[in-house]
Protein backbone atom coordinates (compact mmCIF):
# COMPACT_ATOMS: atom_id res chain seq x y z
CA UNK A 1 0.00 0.00 0.00
CA UNK A 2 2.46 2.48 0.91
CA UNK A 3 6.22 2.12 0.07
CA UNK A 4 8.87 4.75 0.69
CA UNK A 5 12.35 4.37 -1.04
CA UNK A 6 15.59 6.18 -0.32
CA UNK A 7 13.54 9.20 0.90
CA UNK A 8 15.81 12.54 1.46
CA UNK A 9 13.65 15.47 2.90
CA UNK A 10 14.62 19.09 3.14
CA UNK A 11 12.91 21.73 5.62
CA UNK A 12 14.04 24.77 4.68
CA UNK A 13 16.77 24.05 3.56
CA UNK A 14 18.06 21.66 6.24
CA UNK A 15 18.07 17.98 5.35
CA UNK A 16 15.83 16.09 8.45
CA UNK A 17 15.00 12.69 6.62
CA UNK A 18 18.31 10.89 4.55
CA UNK A 19 17.65 7.95 3.00
CA UNK A 20 14.70 6.48 4.76
CA UNK A 21 12.98 2.94 3.00
CA UNK A 22 9.32 2.22 4.60
CA UNK A 23 6.74 -0.41 3.36
CA UNK A 24 3.72 -0.66 5.17
CA UNK A 25 0.96 -3.34 3.64
CA UNK A 26 -2.54 -3.19 3.85
CA UNK A 27 -4.45 -3.13 7.32
CA UNK A 28 -0.83 -3.43 8.98
CA UNK A 29 -0.18 -1.27 12.21
CA UNK A 30 3.36 0.00 11.73
CA UNK A 31 4.71 1.86 14.93
CA UNK A 32 7.75 4.47 14.19
CA UNK A 33 9.82 4.86 17.62
CA UNK A 34 12.01 7.42 17.57
CA UNK A 35 13.42 10.35 20.39
CA UNK A 36 12.94 13.90 19.97
CA UNK A 37 13.92 15.57 16.54
CA UNK A 38 14.68 12.41 14.69
CA UNK A 39 12.42 13.00 12.59
CA UNK A 40 9.46 11.00 13.02
CA UNK A 41 6.88 14.10 12.34
CA UNK A 42 8.66 15.32 9.07
CA UNK A 43 7.61 12.00 7.95
CA UNK A 44 4.20 12.21 8.76
CA UNK A 45 4.10 16.05 7.14
CA UNK A 46 5.72 14.49 4.17
CA UNK A 47 3.47 11.73 3.59
CA UNK A 48 0.87 14.14 4.01
CA UNK A 49 2.30 16.92 1.74
CA UNK A 50 2.33 19.84 3.74
CA UNK A 51 4.17 22.13 1.49
CA UNK A 52 7.71 23.10 3.39
CA UNK A 53 8.73 19.41 3.79
CA UNK A 54 10.70 19.39 0.42
CA UNK A 55 11.14 15.97 -0.87
CA UNK A 56 14.89 16.11 -2.32
CA UNK A 57 15.52 12.25 -3.34
CA UNK A 58 13.62 9.09 -3.71
CA UNK A 59 10.00 8.37 -3.37
CA UNK A 60 6.67 7.88 -1.78
CA UNK A 61 4.01 5.28 -3.09
CA UNK A 62 0.80 5.22 -2.13
CA UNK A 63 -1.09 2.19 -3.64
CA UNK A 64 1.55 2.40 -6.95
CA UNK A 65 1.46 6.50 -7.12
CA UNK A 66 4.21 8.62 -7.20
CA UNK A 67 3.16 11.09 -4.45
CA UNK A 68 6.06 13.23 -5.02
CA UNK A 69 4.05 16.16 -6.28
CA UNK A 70 0.68 15.78 -5.31
CA UNK A 71 -0.98 18.82 -2.71
CA UNK A 72 -2.45 17.75 0.68
CA UNK A 73 -5.82 17.71 -0.25
CA UNK A 74 -5.50 15.08 -3.16
CA UNK A 75 -3.19 13.03 -0.92
CA UNK A 76 -6.31 12.97 1.34
CA UNK A 77 -8.81 12.27 -1.35
CA UNK A 78 -6.47 9.40 -2.10
CA UNK A 79 -6.99 7.71 1.61
CA UNK A 80 -3.82 9.06 3.32
CA UNK A 81 -4.77 11.11 6.70
CA UNK A 82 -3.16 12.57 8.98
CA UNK A 83 -3.59 13.20 13.24
CA UNK A 84 -1.52 16.21 13.77
CA UNK A 85 0.33 16.07 16.81
CA UNK A 86 -0.05 19.91 17.24
CA UNK A 87 -2.87 20.97 15.67
CA UNK A 88 -4.11 24.56 14.72
CA UNK A 89 -6.94 26.12 17.06
CA UNK A 90 -9.19 27.48 13.82
CA UNK A 91 -11.64 30.74 15.76
CA UNK A 92 -15.18 30.72 14.67
CA UNK A 93 -15.27 27.28 13.13
CA UNK A 94 -17.21 24.36 15.31
CA UNK A 95 -15.75 20.96 14.69
CA UNK A 96 -19.27 20.17 13.47
CA UNK A 97 -19.04 22.30 10.53
CA UNK A 98 -15.45 21.05 9.76
CA UNK A 99 -16.66 17.56 10.22
CA UNK A 100 -19.73 18.62 7.80
CA UNK A 101 -16.92 19.65 5.21
CA UNK A 102 -15.11 16.78 5.12
CA UNK A 103 -16.78 13.40 5.92
CA UNK A 104 -17.09 11.02 3.51
CA UNK A 105 -19.00 9.06 5.89
CA UNK A 106 -21.45 9.96 8.29
CA UNK A 107 -20.03 9.42 11.84
CA UNK A 108 -22.07 8.67 15.15
CA UNK A 109 -19.60 8.37 18.06
CA UNK A 110 -20.97 8.58 21.37
CA UNK A 111 -17.92 9.24 23.39
CA UNK A 112 -18.61 9.58 27.21
CA UNK A 113 -16.76 13.12 28.17
CA UNK A 114 -16.12 14.17 24.54
CA UNK A 115 -20.04 14.53 23.64
CA UNK A 116 -19.98 18.72 23.54
CA UNK A 117 -16.47 18.49 21.34
CA UNK A 118 -18.51 19.31 17.95
CA UNK A 119 -20.38 22.26 19.09
CA UNK A 120 -16.96 23.76 20.48
CA UNK A 121 -14.88 25.20 17.98
CA UNK A 122 -11.48 22.98 16.49
CA UNK A 123 -8.68 23.25 19.27
CA UNK A 124 -9.96 26.18 20.69
CA UNK A 125 -9.08 25.86 24.14
CA UNK A 126 -9.13 22.44 23.53
CA UNK A 127 -7.42 20.05 26.39
CA UNK A 128 -4.59 17.79 25.30
CA UNK A 129 -7.39 14.52 25.35
CA UNK A 130 -9.65 16.81 23.47
CA UNK A 131 -7.50 17.47 21.07
CA UNK A 132 -6.16 13.48 20.50
CA UNK A 133 -10.20 12.62 20.40
CA UNK A 134 -10.61 15.71 18.04
CA UNK A 135 -8.18 14.38 15.69
CA UNK A 136 -9.42 10.65 15.71
CA UNK A 137 -12.87 12.10 15.00
CA UNK A 138 -11.80 13.77 11.55
CA UNK A 139 -9.49 11.00 10.56
CA UNK A 140 -12.42 8.53 11.02
CA UNK A 141 -14.87 10.96 9.10
CA UNK A 142 -12.44 11.18 6.09
CA UNK A 143 -12.34 7.24 5.83
CA UNK A 144 -8.87 6.82 5.21
CA UNK A 145 -6.82 3.97 3.78
CA UNK A 146 -3.63 4.78 5.79
CA UNK A 147 -3.91 7.08 8.85
CA UNK A 148 -0.69 8.45 10.40
CA UNK A 149 -1.03 8.99 13.84
CA UNK A 150 1.34 11.44 15.20
CA UNK A 151 2.42 11.04 18.73
CA UNK A 152 -1.13 10.59 19.63
CA UNK A 153 -0.56 8.83 22.68
CA UNK A 154 1.97 11.73 24.39
CA UNK A 155 0.35 13.30 27.07
CA UNK A 156 -2.93 11.20 27.58
CA UNK A 157 -4.01 9.66 30.77
CA UNK A 158 -4.80 5.52 30.53
CA UNK A 159 -8.13 6.31 30.44
CA UNK A 160 -8.56 8.53 27.51
CA UNK A 161 -5.29 6.44 25.51
CA UNK A 162 -7.69 3.29 26.53
CA UNK A 163 -10.73 5.66 24.56
CA UNK A 164 -8.32 6.19 21.48
CA UNK A 165 -7.33 2.97 21.26
CA UNK A 166 -10.91 1.52 21.20
CA UNK A 167 -11.52 4.27 18.63
CA UNK A 168 -8.53 3.17 16.35
CA UNK A 169 -9.81 -0.72 16.36
CA UNK A 170 -13.59 0.11 16.22
CA UNK A 171 -13.92 2.51 13.11
CA UNK A 172 -10.19 2.08 11.39
CA UNK A 173 -8.68 -1.02 11.64
CA UNK A 174 -12.11 -2.69 11.06
CA UNK A 175 -12.78 -1.00 7.72
CA UNK A 176 -9.03 -2.41 6.37
CA UNK A 177 -7.22 0.88 7.24
CA UNK A 178 -3.88 0.83 7.21
CA UNK A 179 -1.89 2.35 10.41
CA UNK A 180 1.42 4.75 10.44
CA UNK A 181 2.12 4.99 14.55
CA UNK A 182 4.10 7.67 15.59
CA UNK A 183 5.13 7.87 18.97
CA UNK A 184 8.05 8.12 21.41
CA UNK A 185 6.50 6.87 24.61
CA UNK A 186 5.40 3.76 22.83
CA UNK A 187 1.98 3.88 25.53
CA UNK A 188 -0.61 2.89 22.76
CA UNK A 189 1.93 0.12 21.70
CA UNK A 190 0.61 -2.30 24.34
CA UNK A 191 -3.21 -1.63 23.31
CA UNK A 192 -2.93 -1.90 19.72
CA UNK A 193 -0.07 -4.76 18.80
CA UNK A 194 2.02 -3.50 15.63
CA UNK A 195 2.22 -5.50 13.07
CA UNK A 196 5.97 -3.97 12.93
CA UNK A 197 8.05 -1.77 14.72
CA UNK A 198 10.94 0.71 13.50
CA UNK A 199 13.27 3.28 15.09
CA UNK A 200 13.79 5.85 13.93
CA UNK A 201 17.71 8.16 14.41
CA UNK A 202 19.16 11.07 12.46
CA UNK A 203 16.60 10.57 9.29
CA UNK A 204 16.78 7.30 9.15
CA UNK A 205 15.46 3.79 10.01
CA UNK A 206 17.80 1.93 11.64
CA UNK A 207 15.92 -0.67 13.31
CA UNK A 208 12.43 -3.01 11.96
CA UNK A 209 11.36 -5.47 14.34
CA UNK A 210 7.98 -7.42 14.57
CA UNK A 211 8.55 -7.94 18.27
CA UNK A 212 7.63 -4.55 19.47
CA UNK A 213 7.93 -5.68 23.09
CA UNK A 214 11.68 -6.14 22.59
CA UNK A 215 12.69 -3.02 20.85
CA UNK A 216 10.93 -0.77 23.71
CA UNK A 217 13.00 -3.28 26.18
CA UNK A 218 16.19 -2.10 24.38
CA UNK A 219 15.12 1.64 24.16
CA UNK A 220 14.27 1.81 27.67
CA UNK A 221 17.31 -0.22 28.73
CA UNK A 222 20.02 1.14 26.59
CA UNK A 223 18.21 4.06 25.08
CA UNK A 224 17.62 4.50 21.24
CA UNK A 225 21.36 4.74 19.91
CA UNK A 226 21.44 1.04 21.09
CA UNK A 227 18.74 -0.16 18.40
CA UNK A 228 21.31 1.49 15.67
CA UNK A 229 24.09 -0.84 17.38
CA UNK A 230 21.75 -3.96 17.49
CA UNK A 231 20.68 -3.65 14.12
CA UNK A 232 21.15 -7.03 12.95
CA UNK A 233 20.09 -8.84 16.02
CA UNK A 234 16.82 -6.98 16.39
CA UNK A 235 15.39 -8.08 13.34
CA UNK B 1 -27.86 37.31 12.26
CA UNK B 2 -31.30 36.28 11.62
CA UNK B 3 -34.33 37.59 12.89
CA UNK B 4 -37.64 35.47 12.81
CA UNK B 5 -40.76 37.15 12.13
CA UNK B 6 -39.77 40.54 11.41
CA UNK B 7 -42.59 42.85 9.86
CA UNK B 8 -41.47 44.55 6.63
CA UNK B 9 -42.77 48.12 6.83
CA UNK B 10 -40.91 50.30 4.82
CA UNK B 11 -39.80 48.80 1.67
CA UNK B 12 -38.22 50.90 -1.62
CA UNK B 13 -37.31 49.41 -4.52
CA UNK B 14 -35.44 51.94 -7.01
CA UNK B 15 -37.93 55.08 -6.10
CA UNK B 16 -41.33 53.17 -5.65
CA UNK B 17 -42.15 52.56 -1.77
CA UNK B 18 -44.50 50.18 -0.43
CA UNK B 19 -45.33 50.95 3.47
CA UNK B 20 -46.86 49.12 6.09
CA UNK B 21 -48.51 50.40 9.23
CA UNK B 22 -48.47 48.37 12.45
CA UNK B 23 -50.08 48.89 15.50
CA UNK B 24 -48.30 50.83 18.27
CA UNK B 25 -45.46 52.18 15.33
CA UNK B 26 -45.84 54.89 13.15
CA UNK B 27 -44.57 54.71 9.44
CA UNK B 28 -44.33 57.57 6.86
CA UNK B 29 -42.25 58.83 4.49
CA UNK B 30 -40.04 61.43 5.71
CA UNK B 31 -41.25 64.25 3.60
CA UNK B 32 -44.87 63.67 4.33
CA UNK B 33 -42.94 63.35 8.61
CA UNK B 34 -41.51 66.65 7.72
CA UNK B 35 -44.33 68.80 7.11
CA UNK B 36 -46.29 67.01 9.82
CA UNK B 37 -43.93 66.67 12.70
CA UNK B 38 -41.69 69.17 14.49
CA UNK B 39 -39.03 66.84 15.32
CA UNK B 40 -38.67 65.71 12.25
CA UNK B 41 -37.97 69.20 10.90
CA UNK B 42 -35.40 69.74 14.03
CA UNK B 43 -32.95 67.14 12.55
CA UNK B 44 -33.58 68.05 8.80
CA UNK B 45 -33.79 71.31 8.01
CA UNK B 46 -34.54 71.22 4.24
CA UNK B 47 -37.87 68.59 3.76
CA UNK B 48 -36.07 65.05 2.44
CA UNK B 49 -37.32 63.59 -0.71
CA UNK B 50 -36.93 59.88 0.04
CA UNK B 51 -36.77 57.83 3.25
CA UNK B 52 -38.08 56.74 6.21
CA UNK B 53 -39.88 57.59 9.48
CA UNK B 54 -40.30 55.25 11.73
CA UNK B 55 -41.96 55.87 15.57
CA UNK B 56 -42.13 53.50 17.63
CA UNK B 57 -44.14 54.58 20.03
CA UNK B 58 -45.56 51.67 21.81
CA UNK B 59 -44.31 48.14 22.93
CA UNK B 60 -43.92 45.56 19.64
CA UNK B 61 -43.37 42.35 20.33
CA UNK B 62 -42.00 41.16 17.41
CA UNK B 63 -38.95 42.57 14.87
CA UNK B 64 -39.58 45.84 12.43
CA UNK B 65 -37.71 45.72 9.06
CA UNK B 66 -36.93 48.00 6.29
CA UNK B 67 -35.69 47.38 2.65
CA UNK B 68 -34.12 49.46 -0.01
CA UNK B 69 -33.50 47.70 -3.49
CA UNK B 70 -31.72 49.05 -6.83
CA UNK B 71 -33.11 47.05 -9.52
CA UNK B 72 -32.19 49.73 -12.45
CA UNK B 73 -28.91 50.06 -13.83
CA UNK B 74 -26.82 53.43 -12.62
CA UNK B 75 -29.85 54.11 -10.25
CA UNK B 76 -29.19 56.83 -7.36
CA UNK B 77 -31.05 56.38 -4.39
CA UNK B 78 -30.90 58.93 -1.72
CA UNK B 79 -32.62 57.67 1.62
CA UNK B 80 -32.86 60.31 4.62
CA UNK B 81 -34.02 57.86 7.44
CA UNK B 82 -35.51 59.14 11.14
CA UNK B 83 -35.77 56.59 13.34
CA UNK B 84 -37.25 56.90 16.77
CA UNK B 85 -38.00 54.90 19.94
CA UNK B 86 -39.70 55.85 22.44
CA UNK B 87 -39.04 55.75 26.08
CA UNK B 88 -39.24 52.70 27.67
CA UNK B 89 -39.31 50.64 24.26
CA UNK B 90 -37.33 47.76 23.72
CA UNK B 91 -37.25 47.08 19.70
CA UNK B 92 -35.75 45.07 17.47
CA UNK B 93 -34.97 46.33 13.79
CA UNK B 94 -33.76 44.31 10.69
CA UNK B 95 -32.25 46.76 7.69
CA UNK B 96 -31.59 45.46 4.25
CA UNK B 97 -29.88 47.17 1.66
CA UNK B 98 -28.89 45.63 -2.07
CA UNK B 99 -28.90 45.44 -5.48
CA UNK B 100 -31.11 43.48 -6.99
CA UNK B 101 -28.87 42.45 -9.69
CA UNK B 102 -24.99 42.41 -10.69
CA UNK B 103 -23.33 45.43 -12.37
CA UNK B 104 -25.96 48.16 -11.73
CA UNK B 105 -23.35 50.52 -10.68
CA UNK B 106 -25.78 52.20 -8.93
CA UNK B 107 -25.58 54.26 -5.92
CA UNK B 108 -26.96 54.35 -2.55
CA UNK B 109 -27.09 57.06 -0.53
CA UNK B 110 -28.40 56.83 3.25
CA UNK B 111 -28.47 59.11 6.10
CA UNK B 112 -30.06 59.76 9.19
CA UNK B 113 -30.94 59.88 12.66
CA UNK B 114 -31.49 57.07 15.46
CA UNK B 115 -32.76 58.33 18.41
CA UNK B 116 -33.14 56.19 21.37
CA UNK B 117 -35.28 57.85 24.43
CA UNK B 118 -34.68 57.20 28.06
CA UNK B 119 -35.05 53.77 29.28
CA UNK B 120 -35.18 52.64 25.37
CA UNK B 121 -33.38 49.99 23.29
CA UNK B 122 -32.43 48.99 20.17
CA UNK B 123 -31.27 45.92 18.77
CA UNK B 124 -30.36 46.41 15.00
CA UNK B 125 -29.30 43.62 12.21
CA UNK B 126 -28.22 45.53 9.20
CA UNK B 127 -26.90 43.58 6.16
CA UNK B 128 -25.71 45.03 2.78
CA UNK B 129 -25.24 42.92 -0.50
CA UNK B 130 -24.07 45.16 -3.25
CA UNK B 131 -21.61 44.69 -6.04
CA UNK B 132 -17.89 45.98 -6.76
CA UNK B 133 -19.24 48.72 -9.35
CA UNK B 134 -21.57 50.48 -6.90
CA UNK B 135 -20.97 52.84 -4.43
CA UNK B 136 -22.55 52.96 -1.30
CA UNK B 137 -22.48 55.89 1.15
CA UNK B 138 -23.94 56.03 4.83
CA UNK B 139 -24.13 58.81 7.59
CA UNK B 140 -25.88 57.54 10.44
CA UNK B 141 -26.11 59.70 13.70
CA UNK B 142 -27.34 57.95 17.12
CA UNK B 143 -28.49 59.48 20.19
CA UNK B 144 -29.01 57.95 23.36
CA UNK B 145 -30.80 59.29 26.13
CA UNK B 146 -30.38 58.37 29.42
CA UNK B 147 -30.10 54.40 30.19
CA UNK B 148 -30.89 53.79 26.33
CA UNK B 149 -29.46 51.17 24.61
CA UNK B 150 -27.91 49.93 20.87
CA UNK B 151 -26.91 46.60 19.78
CA UNK B 152 -25.62 47.14 16.40
CA UNK B 153 -24.94 44.56 13.78
CA UNK B 154 -23.72 45.18 10.68
CA UNK B 155 -22.33 42.66 7.86
CA UNK B 156 -21.48 42.78 4.51
CA UNK B 157 -19.97 39.88 2.65
CA UNK B 158 -20.66 42.10 -0.84
CA UNK B 159 -19.94 45.83 0.58
CA UNK B 160 -19.21 47.50 -3.08
CA UNK B 161 -16.90 50.64 -2.79
CA UNK B 162 -18.67 51.93 0.53
CA UNK B 163 -18.10 54.95 2.88
CA UNK B 164 -19.62 54.46 5.82
CA UNK B 165 -19.82 57.23 8.47
CA UNK B 166 -21.31 56.46 12.18
CA UNK B 167 -21.52 59.16 14.99
CA UNK B 168 -22.80 58.19 18.37
CA UNK B 169 -23.60 60.45 21.33
CA UNK B 170 -24.37 58.21 24.46
CA UNK B 171 -25.56 60.28 28.06
CA UNK B 172 -25.80 58.97 31.40
CA UNK B 173 -25.65 55.08 31.28
CA UNK B 174 -26.66 54.66 27.96
CA UNK B 175 -24.44 51.97 26.36
CA UNK B 176 -23.81 50.70 22.63
CA UNK B 177 -21.95 47.90 21.00
CA UNK B 178 -21.43 48.03 17.59
CA UNK B 179 -20.44 44.98 15.25
CA UNK B 180 -19.19 45.51 11.97
CA UNK B 181 -18.54 42.24 9.99
CA UNK B 182 -17.37 43.34 6.21
CA UNK B 183 -15.86 40.85 3.59
CA UNK B 184 -14.43 42.99 0.69
CA UNK B 185 -13.53 41.23 -2.46
CA UNK B 186 -12.82 43.56 -5.02
CA UNK B 187 -13.44 46.98 -3.40
CA UNK B 188 -12.70 50.24 -1.28
CA UNK B 189 -14.18 50.76 2.21
CA UNK B 190 -13.81 53.70 4.44
CA UNK B 191 -15.19 53.02 7.73
CA UNK B 192 -15.61 55.71 10.49
CA UNK B 193 -16.82 55.52 13.73
CA UNK B 194 -17.04 58.17 16.64
CA UNK B 195 -18.90 57.58 20.00
CA UNK B 196 -18.99 60.31 22.33
CA UNK B 197 -19.43 59.35 26.15
CA UNK B 198 -20.91 62.41 27.28
CA UNK B 199 -22.58 60.99 30.09
CA UNK B 200 -21.89 59.55 33.70
CA UNK B 201 -21.23 55.76 33.30
CA UNK B 202 -21.82 55.50 29.91
CA UNK B 203 -20.09 52.78 27.95
CA UNK B 204 -19.22 52.00 24.10
CA UNK B 205 -18.10 48.99 22.84
CA UNK B 206 -16.61 48.91 19.21
CA UNK B 207 -15.88 45.52 17.06
CA UNK B 208 -14.45 45.42 13.55
CA UNK B 209 -13.74 42.94 11.48
CA UNK B 210 -12.92 43.37 7.92
CA UNK B 211 -11.02 41.13 5.45
CA UNK B 212 -9.99 42.57 2.55
CA UNK B 213 -9.10 40.71 -0.88
CA UNK B 214 -7.55 41.34 -4.23
CA UNK B 215 -7.45 44.87 -5.07
CA UNK B 216 -9.49 46.05 -1.98
CA UNK B 217 -8.38 48.69 0.09
CA UNK B 218 -9.83 49.53 3.53
CA UNK B 219 -9.51 51.85 5.85
CA UNK B 220 -11.12 52.59 9.22
CA UNK B 221 -10.93 54.64 11.64
CA UNK B 222 -12.52 54.38 15.17
CA UNK B 223 -12.73 56.78 17.63
CA UNK B 224 -13.87 57.06 21.37
CA UNK B 225 -14.28 60.33 22.75
CA UNK B 226 -14.55 59.56 27.04
CA UNK B 227 -15.84 63.61 27.91
CA UNK B 228 -16.88 61.90 30.80
CA UNK B 229 -16.57 59.17 33.80
CA UNK B 230 -17.45 56.16 31.10
CA UNK B 231 -15.48 53.32 29.44
CA UNK B 232 -14.90 52.08 26.03
CA UNK B 233 -13.23 49.45 24.04
CA UNK B 234 -12.45 49.41 20.29
CA UNK B 235 -11.63 45.78 18.96
CA UNK B 236 -10.17 45.93 15.28
CA UNK B 237 -8.96 42.87 13.49
CA UNK B 238 -7.89 42.77 9.84
CA UNK B 239 -7.38 39.82 7.34
CA UNK B 240 -5.52 40.33 4.36
CA UNK B 241 -5.62 38.07 1.44
CA UNK B 242 -3.47 39.11 -1.85
CA UNK B 243 -0.55 40.60 -2.34
CA UNK B 244 -2.43 43.82 -3.63
CA UNK B 245 -4.93 44.32 -0.47
CA UNK B 246 -4.45 47.07 2.23
CA UNK B 247 -6.00 47.28 5.37
CA UNK B 248 -5.45 50.50 7.53
CA UNK B 249 -7.16 50.40 11.16
CA UNK B 250 -6.84 53.33 13.27
CA UNK B 251 -8.28 53.10 16.71
CA UNK B 252 -8.24 57.00 18.42
CA UNK B 253 -8.83 57.01 22.19
CA UNK B 254 -9.65 60.89 23.58
CA UNK B 255 -9.51 61.13 27.02
CA UNK B 256 -10.87 64.35 28.38
CA UNK B 257 -12.08 63.22 32.13
CA UNK B 258 -9.89 61.52 34.29
CA UNK B 259 -12.11 59.05 34.97
CA UNK B 260 -12.97 57.53 31.81
CA UNK B 261 -11.28 54.44 30.70
CA UNK B 262 -10.87 53.84 27.01
CA UNK B 263 -8.76 51.09 25.50
CA UNK B 264 -8.23 49.06 22.37
CA UNK B 265 -6.84 46.67 20.54
CA UNK B 266 -6.14 46.44 16.87
CA UNK B 267 -4.54 43.78 14.48
CA UNK B 268 -4.07 42.84 11.01
CA UNK B 269 -3.05 39.72 9.76
CA UNK B 270 -2.71 36.96 6.70
CA UNK B 271 -3.80 33.43 6.87
CA UNK B 272 -1.92 31.02 8.65
CA UNK B 273 -0.31 28.36 6.79
CA UNK B 274 -0.71 26.29 9.49
CA UNK B 275 -4.61 26.48 9.53
CA UNK B 276 -4.76 26.36 5.61
CA UNK B 277 -2.50 23.07 5.34
CA UNK B 278 -4.39 21.64 8.37
CA UNK B 279 -7.55 22.42 6.51
CA UNK B 280 -5.98 21.42 3.20
CA UNK B 281 -4.53 17.98 5.61
CA UNK B 282 -8.95 17.46 5.63
CA UNK B 283 -9.33 17.11 1.76
CA UNK B 284 -10.46 20.89 1.27
CA UNK B 285 -8.70 22.68 -1.74
CA UNK B 286 -7.01 25.96 -0.82
CA UNK B 287 -10.05 28.03 -2.36
CA UNK B 288 -12.52 26.24 0.28
CA UNK B 289 -9.87 26.22 3.12
CA UNK B 290 -9.50 30.12 2.88
CA UNK B 291 -13.22 30.62 2.80
CA UNK B 292 -13.77 28.01 5.48
CA UNK B 293 -10.98 30.27 7.72
CA UNK B 294 -13.09 34.01 6.55
CA UNK B 295 -15.82 32.56 7.76
CA UNK B 296 -14.50 31.98 11.01
CA UNK B 297 -12.43 35.08 11.60
CA UNK B 298 -15.76 37.07 10.71
CA UNK B 299 -17.85 34.92 13.09
CA UNK B 300 -15.55 34.12 15.66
Amino acid sequence: MLEIKNLEVEVEGKKIIRGLDLKIGKNEIHALLGPNASGKSTLAFTLMGIPKYKVVKGFIKFEGKNLNRLAPEKRAKLGIALAFQHPPSLNGIKLGTLLQKIEKQKIEIKIPRFEKLLEREVNVNFSGGEKRISELIQLIALKPKLAILDELDSGLDIQTLKLAAKLIKENLLKSGCSILLITHTANILQFLNPNKTHVMLRGKIVCSSSNWKKVWKTVKTHGYEKCEKCLSSNR
Amino acid sequence: MVMKNAKNVYHQIDEIVKILQIKGVKVLAISEAWEKYRIVRKYFEKKPKNGFFIWVKKQINFPISTCLEISKEKFKQEITNLTLIEKGIRAKALMICSALKKNLKCAHLAKGFIILRRNSSLEIKHFHNWNASDQIQMNYNFLLEKNSSVNYTFKSLNPGNVEFNTFAELKTYAKFEKKVIMDSKNSNANLNSTFTLSGKHSSAISTLKVVARNKSKVIALNKLIGKEQSRGHLECQGLLIGKEAKIELIPSLIVENRKALLTHEASIGKISEAELNYLRSRGLNEREAIELLVTGFLSG
